[in-house]
Formats: C-alpha cells, sequence, structure tokens
C-alpha cells in the first residue's frame, strides 16, 4: 500500500480506531499483525509468502540457536540460518543479474553459452524484511537478547507495517521490548503491553506524518519531472544542467526517502512505537563519514555492526580498514539493487570514506585545524562534502553507464555552456522553484533542530493552522500521477 | 481521551477544509482541459458517422476543417481532431470510454518517435495506480481532481500575465479540433536552415525503449485492441519530421522504431502508413517535428484526407 494514497489514509484510521476501541492486549497484538499483513498484501499479493517464510525460519532459528549450548553447532545453525536469509534475498535479487553477467562473461570469452533469464518479480520490502529479521537471530546468536515468547510478537516486529516497506530498519533487541509491559535491558517483559494513544505521541504523530507528506508529495514528487527530463537521456545535455539534475535528483531522493521515513516514524508513534530516526539533515555533512552518520542511519549503523565491525573495523591495519570501507559500502551498493550504477555509487562512497580515513591519518592537524571549526571552514567542507555526495548521486540516479559516464563527466569537467540551462529552468519555473523553497527550509530546519516537536506543541488553532498549510500544498500541488516511493523497489 | 478526540477532530478538520478549499477553487477555476472534455463528449453530435483523429501536438496541426471539405463527397462523415499537446498512449488512456461511448467509425491514430518515449524498464511502477479507493471517491464527485496541480500553476501563471510579469500569449481554438490550441508561432513556416540551426543548438537524442519494455507501445496496443472489440477501425499512421530530426538519429533508434511499428502491426492487425519522411524536405514546417498550421503547408492534412477517404470507400 502506498503510504501517499487515500488507501493508507482509511487503513490508518480504521486501525487506530480499532486499537483504541478493543481493550484486550492479545487481541489488539492480533489485529497489529493482520494489519500488517494485509498492507502487505494489498500491494504485494502472494509475494506475502516470502515474508511469512523469513519470518517462520527466523523464528525457529532463533529458538533453537538459543538452546544450543555447544559453540560449534550454535555456529553452524546459525549460518544455516544466514544462509537462508540470504539465499532468499539474493535468489529474488539478484540471480538475473548474476545471469547476465555470466552470459556477458561467456560472450566475451566465446564459450557458446546461454543461461536463460529467470525474470522473477522483485519481493517489494525484501531487502529490509529481511535486515530486520537478521537482527533477530544475529542479536541472540551474539547474546544480545533472547527469544521472544511468542510467535505474533516476533511476526509483529518483522511485518511491523509503518516501516515494513521501506524502513527504517528496526532492531529486534530495540522493538520487541515495546511489545511488552516491562521493558528491561537484555530480557522483555512479562506482560503484553496495552497499546495506547496518548495524546503527545498523537500530534507529534500526525505532526511527522504531515510534514512526511509534504516533503515526498509536495516537494519530492514535483522536483521528479525536472530530473527525469535530464537523467532520461542526459546525453547531449550540458554541465550546468547535470549539475542541475544532480541537485534536483538529491532533493528529490531525500524528499521521498526521509518522507516515508518520518511518515513511518509518525506512524509508529501514533499506535505508541518508538522507531529509529533515519535521517539528520544529511546535505549539512561536513565530511563523507559525517554524510553516513546522517543518511539512513538505519542502514549505516546496521552495516558498521553487523558488517564493518565483524570484518575488523578499524581495530586492524590501516589498509585493512581502508579495505573494510570499501567493502562494506560495496555492498551497502548492492544491497539498493542488482544493476552496476548501485554497485558503483556504493564504491564511490567507499572511496570517499576511505580518502577521508587516509588524509585524516596523513594529516592529523586537519582533524583539530581551527579553520575547520569557524563557521566560513565548515561552509567549505559542507561545499566538498556535497559536492561528492550529489556526484554519487548521479551514479545511483542514472542506470545506463554510457549515460552515467557522460553526466559524470560533465559534472567534473564544466563546459561553461548555458543556452540549453537556461531554457531547461525557463520551461521547468515550478520544480526549480521548489528546489530553492527545500534548500531555505533545509537550511531554517538545520538551525531549529526541534522545529517539529515546537511545531507539536503549539496551541492547537496555530497547529491547526499549519496542518492546513501543509495539507492545502499538498493537494493543490498534486499531480494526479501518485509516485511510488523510490526506496520501495529496494 | 478527550484529548486524542480533540486532537483527531483538529487533524481531520484540516484535511477536510484543504479539500474544500480546493473544490471551492476548482468551481472557479476549473481545469480548461476538464472542461473542453467535458463539453465535448457530453455534446449532441448530429447524424453524421464519427472518424477521429488522435494524437499529439505532431496530429494538431492537421487541419480537420479542410479534411472534412475534402471528404464531402464520401458519405455521412465528419471528422475531428482530437489531438492534445504532448499526448502519449499513456495520457490518452484516461479517456477511452468516452471515446468509445459516442462510437466512432474510425480512429486514425497518429505516432511518432515521441509517443514511444517512454520511461526506462526499470523505473516501471510496482504498485497500481491510480488507487482504485481514490477513483471511487473521487472520480465519481463531479470535479475532477486528476490534475489540482496544473490548475493551480495555470492560475498562477495567468495572475502573472494579469499583472504584467509575462508577456500573454494568445492561444486560438480552430473548428472540429476541441482540444488543441494554436499559438501565432504554429501559423508560420519558418525558414528551414533556421529550423535546422535552432535543432542543432537545443537538440537532446530521443530514447525509445524496445518493443518488448515499451510500456506505451503496451499501453497503445491494449487500447487499439479495446477499440477493435467495440468494432471501432483504427487505422495508424506515422506522423512527419523534418531532414534535420531524421538526419539526427541513429541507426540504432531508426532500428527500435521499425522493431515498434513491425510489432504493433503485427500483434495489433493494423496497417501502419509511413508519413515520417514524406515531407522532410518541404519547406511547410515551424520545427523539426511540427508541420505549420499554414495554407501553404497544407499537404500533410490533404494526405490525411486521401487516407480517410481511401478507408471510407474500403
Amino acid at each position: 500500500m502506498l503510504f501517499n494514497s487515500i488507501d493508507f489514509i482509511i487503513f490508518f484510521i480504521v486501525v487506530v480506531t480499532s486499537l483504541t476501541i478493543i481493550k484486550k492486549r492479545k487481541f489488539q497484538h492480533l489485529l497489529l499483525l493482520a494489519a500488517s499483513y494485509f498492507f502487505f498484501y494489498y500491494t504485494s499479493n502472494y509475494l506475502i509468502v516470502l515474508l511469512i517464510f523469513t519470518t517462520l525460519w527466523d523464528f525457529y532459528f532463533g529458538n533453537i540457536i538459543y538452546k544450543t549450548k555447544s559453540i560449534k553447532i550454535k555456529k553452524l545453525i546459525f549460518i544455516t540460518s544466514l544462509a537462508g536469509n540470504l539465499g532468499l534475498l539474493g535468489f529474488f535479487k539478484y540471480a538475473d543479474f548474476v545471469i547476465t553477467q555470466f552470459n556477458f562473461l561467456g560472450q566475451t570469452l566465446d564459450l557458446g553459452t546461454q543461461i536463460p533469464l529467470l525474470h522473477l518479480a522483485l519481493p517489494i520490502a525484501i531487502s529490509f524484511y529481511t535486515f530486520h529479521s537478521l537482527t533477530y537471530t544475529i542479536g541472540i546468536y551474539r547474546g544480545q537478547m533472547q527469544p521472544v515468547k511468542s510467535f505474533t510478537e516476533y511476526a509483529i516486529f518483522v511485518a511491523f507495517f509503518p516501516q515494513l516497506v521501506a524502513g527504517p530498519i528496526l532492531r529486534a533487541k530495540e522493538f520487541l521490548p515495546q511489545l511488552r509491559e516491562k521493558m528491561e535491558s537484555l530480557e522483555v517483559g512479562s506482560r503484553l503491553r496495552q497499546i495506547t494513544i496518548h495524546d503527545s505521541n498523537l500530534r507529534m504523530g500526525i505532526t511527522l506524518m504531515a510534514f512526511g507528506f509534504l516533503k515526498k508529495m509536495f516537494f519530492a514528487d514535483n522536483i521528479l519531472p525536472l530530473v527525469n527530463d535530464i537523467f532520461t537521456n542526459p546525453i547531449g545535455s550540458e554541465s550546468f544542467t547535470i549539475i542541475l539534475g544532480a541537485i534536483g535528483f538529491g532533493i528529490q531522493i531525500y524528499c521521498d526517502f526521509s518522507g516515508y521515513s518520518d511518515i513511518a516514524l509518525g506512524a509508529a508513534l501514533v499506535i505508541g512505537f518508538k522507531i529509529p530516526v533515519n535521517f539528520n539533515k544529511p546535505y549539512f555533512a561536513i565530511s563523507p563519514s559525517d554524510f553516513w552518520r546522517r543518511w539512513h542511519i538505519s542502514l549505516s549503523t546496521w552495516l558498521r555492526d553487523y558488517l564493518y565491525i565483524p570484518l575488523g573495523g578499524n581495530k586492524k591495519s590501516k589498509f585493512r580498514t581502508y579495505f573494510n570501507l570499501i567493502i562494506v559500502m560495496f555492498l551497502g551498493g548492492l544491497w539498493h539493487g542488482a544493476s552496476w550504477n548501485f554497485v558503483i555509487w556504493g564504491l564511490l562512497h567507499g572511496v570517499y570514506l576511505s580518502c577521508h580515513k587516509i588524509i585524516l591519518n596523513k594529516f592529523t592537524f586537519l582533524e583539530n585545524n581551527y579553520f575547520f571549526k569557524t563557521k566560513f571552514g565548515k561552509i567549505i567542507s559542507i561545499i566538498i562534502t556535497q559536492y561528492l555526495v550529489f556526484l554519487a548521486w548521479i551514479a545511483f540516479r542514472v542506470h545506463d553507464t554510457n549515460m552515467m559516464f557522460y553526466s559524470i563527466s560533465k559534472y567534473l569537467i564544466l563546459d561553461f555552456q548555458w543556452v540549453q540551462t537556461l531554457q531547461f529552468i525557463q520551461f521547468h519555473k515550478f520544480p526549480i522553484l521548489l528546489i530553492l523553497l527545500f534548500i531555505i527550509l533545509h537550511i531554517v530546519s538545520y538551525k531549529r533542530s526541534n522545529l517539529l516537536e515546537t511545531i507539536s506543541k503549539l496551541r492547537l488553532i496555530k497547529w491547526f493552522i499549519i496542518l492546513i498549510v501543509i495539507t492545502s500544498a499538498i493537494i493543490f500541488f498534486y499531480n494526479g500521477n501518485p509516485e511510488d516511493f523510490i526506496y520501495f523497489k529496494f | 481521551m478527550r484529548a486524542n478526540l480533540k486532537i483527531s477532530i483538529t487533524a481531520s478538520s484540516a484535511i477536510i477544509i484543504s479539500f474544500l478549499l480546493l473544490v471551492f477553487f476548482l468551481v472557479i477555476f476549473p481545469d480548461p482541459t476538464y472542461v473542453s472534455e467535458k463539453r465535448f463528449y457530453s455534446s449532441k453530435f448530429d447524424s453524421k458517422d464519427k472518424i477521429f483523429i488522435i494524437g499529439s501536438s505532431h496530429t494538431g496541426n492537421l487541419n480537420a476543417t479542410l479534411i472534412n471539405e475534402q471528404i464531402q463527397g464520401s458519405g455521412n462523415y465528419i471528422v475531428y481532431n482530437l489531438s492534445y499537446d504532448s499526448d502519449k498512449p499513456s495520457k490518452r488512456l484516461r479517456t477511452i470510454n468516452e471515446i468509445i461511448n459516442l462510437k466512432p467509425q474510425i480512429i486514425f491514430y497518429g505516432v511518432s518517435y515521441n509517443e514511444f518515449q517512454s520511461i526506462t524498464y526499470d523505473e516501471v511502477k510496482t504498485s497500481p495506480n491510480p488507487s482504485y479507493i481514490q477513483n471511487i471517491l473521487l472520480k465519481n464527485i463531479g470535479f475532477d481532481f486528476s490534475n489540482p496541480q496544473f490548475v493551480t500553476l495555470q492560475f498562477i501563471r495567468e495572475s502573472q500575465k494579469y499583472l504584467g510579469v509575462y508577456a500573454k500569449i494568445d492561444y486560438l481554438m480552430q473548428p472540429y479540433t476541441p482540444f488543441f490550441e494554436y499559438h501565432a508561432r504554429q501559423f508560420i513556416i519558418e525558414n528551414n536552415l533556421d529550423i535546422e540551426n535552432e535543432f542543432l543548438k537545443t537538440k537532446k537524442e530521443i530514447i525509445v525503449n524496445p518493443p518488448q519494455v515499451n510500456q506505451e507501445l503496451t499501453i497503445l496496443k491494449k487500447m487499439i485492441s479495446e477499440f477493435q472489440k467495440h468494432k471501432i477501425k483504427v487505422v495508424v499512421f506515422t506522423t512527419p519530421y523534418h531532414r534535420a530530426f531524421l538526419n539526427s538519429l541513429s541507426d540504432n533508434q531508426k532500428e527500435t522504431f521499425e522493431a515498434i511499428l513491425n510489432d504493433l502491426q503485427n500483434d495489433s492487425n493494423v496497417t501502419i502508413y509511413r508519413l515520417d519522411q514524406k515531407y522532410a524536405d518541404l519547406s511547410i514546417w515551424y520545427d523539426v517535428s511540427h508541420v505549420s498550421y499554414n495554407e501553404n503547408s497544407m499537404i500533410y492534412s490533404e494526405d490525411l484526407a486521401n487516407l480517410i477517404v481511401s478507408k471510407i470507400e474500403q
């Protein structure tokens, strides 16, 4: 189900009302599970089978891992559970990609064999729920948590509808205790929690959702035509047009994805659940590592905790650290989709992170340099970082390699032509205005970090007026063509 | 509980008020396309058999008055040019039922490279669109909510013109062409060299996806099949291009376009009439893909009139 549809609004109202009416905790939890499965089934149809399979698989493997005493056998069972999860993800998401590469190799080496493509339907959200679910078995294997007491609770964790389709990626140890009344550090509480709707959560949740819809439907969807016009076929475009496209796409994907996250956070909060924040003004990052502390935080911390650190993190040699960064970002890129452009995007970020580390290691004085602490120094750091980030967005957006390299070359080597760019701006005044408006609002929200909280605590009448402004902006500028969230496909 | 109720009512009221504001706005400033569509599709037609020309701006410049004059001797027919600016099969699909309800005898569908220039395969949507509930709730209220943004932006543009921010561009309507607006430039025949220079300055490569992954082609085939199911004859023709445009096409682009036309011809059982290269070297253009609406460039409309006559006689 698309968040940006009337279907979702009706669904959400029905779920919240039902949770309010039903008093029995067990039924509330069952309703939440049924609602989550319905939400997923509405878009994915029979592919819900994969979600249920993953849930059953990890639920039972979690129990077996916990009960097994022998470390060797425990490890073996854990590896089997990982293989099941990653095998499913790999098969559905990467099979055709791998076959294509094999065929290409076969053609190059003149082997004369062609493996037919499988043309599998890509299950929506498989990357997200696989990663959610993995945190459970990994948590138990590492002794950080105990298995849940009932299957329903585990199924709710994997399928929790606000974040099911495009995150934020939940961690079992953070979410599962919220289903129980008593929260303890490692153990889950004894009684199921009553799902109640608190007025402060309700206000903050609605505010978050409203801003999420605004980001997605007002900004992202209306900037999209400009980006598509440039990147559907960038060959022949001037440097400034490409730069405009990169900026447009950077803003579009931020508004799209952080808008989704805001709606997810808000919807969860309304029914009393806290899920992790996914964005923290990434376009104010002052270095590549700072960017990854602000962008898709739930994925970057997942990769850090479950991949980078197990690989040795920065505890081994310097060379190994750089290698780890590149390999983690390479896999992070591949996680987004079976396509070379995502691999290139991931590798670019891996190279950025490694180069940043190399520079800091070589020139240690830079880290505490006075210049970079000043306002001007920070602005310079932001501009350099964002120049690189937006360069990488081109690789993310443009799938055709010829077009991608053309665009990247135009971005890096300016041609100082502007005839086409001016015409383009003339033709796309509205998206350009939105880009400017976004930049202004982004700066305002950066300066006032608790803006949403402040708005949610305003007097009811002021809050009401702000909601009218937001909803009017959305519906008056709705173009009749609700776009999928970009991260839906991942 | 009381506080929750208050908050819920406030939030719901905000949505309802915004929605009512939009309804109020649409009543005062309705979408001109919607109004002209509604007017045309609900108007009373005389007893003549209808023939529709469908397409984008590439067919918009076909002179329906002239065509009607030319087919006069061939029976009791009347031709309407239902072209829209930037039309594509995916856009046209919106009014397919209205077209079928008018029971035209023949539909002449003009296609070009632009019609098949669709979003790339990897960007194909994953979810159904538009939403089923949205359709039921909004479409039957009696207002067109399909694109409020268009009306809002149009309103803003009009206000700016009124305030003198932009020069006002006058659009003209032509008989038997209810949805296509003509601006002054379209009536002028430009010099071929100027057209070529202008094209080379602003040229962007056209990407047409192959038939297997071309969404627009799939939609067009679906529409044609729907027309045929209702016993409406469909004739497809390619719209003309200037030599400068044709020369700019790569072999790959040409092959893809041919593959699309073959696919369409075979799958939909339609004959395709080729006009894409016919006038390439004539002086009848106002840009590389649009024939002028001028008395000296009526060859395109005359040829189509002849094609219509031949089809009527069949």
